[in-house]
């Protein structure tokens, strides 16, 4: 997917050609999908949400400066609505303690990897807005913090800090197994 | 669990596909948002006059008040000083027909509240 065709395609939206439009929800579709799941962790909610995701950016599409990337402003576009959307409709989960409970594989040692894996993401998900925001789009963008800011639209600093804390809060109600993890300032 | 196994369990989390009909589903709601009308925009240019000529009068009132009220010296309180500067801005009013200006006015800006409202409603 190139930079050239997504600026292409725009202009062709703009002069009123949908099926361009229809292009660039090809090429963005499983991003937008898989940031939609890693915010609300259901598949049919996820798909939802990146719809309303495109809607917005097709509502919106003449805001788009052309000094970012198109993908920065689609992911900071979805981003927002996706905050939004769990805003009004929180995402289902449990309590963090619980979660953490069902993550430390001590106190349930039934439970295999990949069980333990997705306990571990929903207490990400449970954590509060900002730090969650923060840790899913890190991880989402690669650990990338400047990807992450971008689609926050907010300085670094301000994201390193929240993925500080939001770690801190993980660590600190799950001394036994987040103990270890501290503030890596990746990249 | 250490730093690199956190990072690894969030960084290979579950990768999922647009389902079938994702595609067409996002295009037809976005056809249906292109086929609506765009939006009636408030109409500034037709409030913009009625608001000034509202605050011509009512700075006329005021200041047409003002030299019969200093005609009336020895008015001690707040009170009494507006129970002075009322009456003769009524009797101003009442003379070039505020009442029916007022009227006018009142029933403008009614009739843009409601349209406004209606074409809120439509689009």
């Amino acid at each position: 997917m190139g930079v050239h065709d997504d600026s292409e395609d725009v202009d062709k939206v703009l002069a009123g050609d949908l099926s361009a439009f229809e292009r660039i929800v090809f090429r963005w579709q499983g991003p937008l999908i898989n940031l939609a799941y890693r915010f609300c962790r259901d598949h049919s909610r996820a798909q939802d949400m990146a719809q309303e995701a495109f809607l917005k950016a097709y509502r919106g599409l003449r805001g788009w400066r052309r000094d970012a990337a198109f993908s920065t402003w689609l992911f900071s576009i979805a981003t927002n609505c996706y905050r939004t959307h769990l805003r009004r409709i929180p995402a289902a989960t449990l309590p963090l303690d619980t979660l953490l409970q069902i993550a430390d594989g001590r106190r349930a040692p039934g439970l295999s990897d990949p069980e333990r894996n997705q306990a571990v993401r929903l207490a990400v998900s449970a954590l509060p807005a900002k730090y969650r925001d923060a840790l899913i789009l890190f991880y989402f963008h690669d650990m990338d913090i400047a990807g992450a800011a971008r689609s926050l639209n907010l300085p670094e600093g301000t994201v390193k800090a929240r993925l500080s804390r939001g770690r801190e809060i993980l660590r600190r109600k799950l001394p036994q197994y987040l103990g270890e993890l501290k503030l890596k300032e990746v990249r | 669990m250490n730093p690199q196994e956190f990072d690894r369990i969030m960084s290979r989390d579950e990768e999922i596909e647009p389902e079938p009909g994702f595609l067409h589903s996002v295009m037809t709601a976005v056809r249906n948002d292109a086929a609506i009308p765009p939006r009636i925009r408030f109409p500034w240019l037709c409030v913009l006059p009625q608001l000034l000529v509202w605050c011509i009068a009512l700075a006329w009132a005021v200041t047409g008040s003002i030299p019969l009220r200093d005609r009336m010296p020895g008015v001690p309180s707040a009170i009494g000083s507006w129970g002075i500067s009322i009456e003769p801005i009524l009797k101003r009013a009442d003379a070039f027909g505020a009442g029916w200006i007022l009227l006018a006015l009142a029933s403008a800006a009614i009739c843009l509240m409601v349209t406004r409202q209606l074409a809120g409603r439509l689009t």
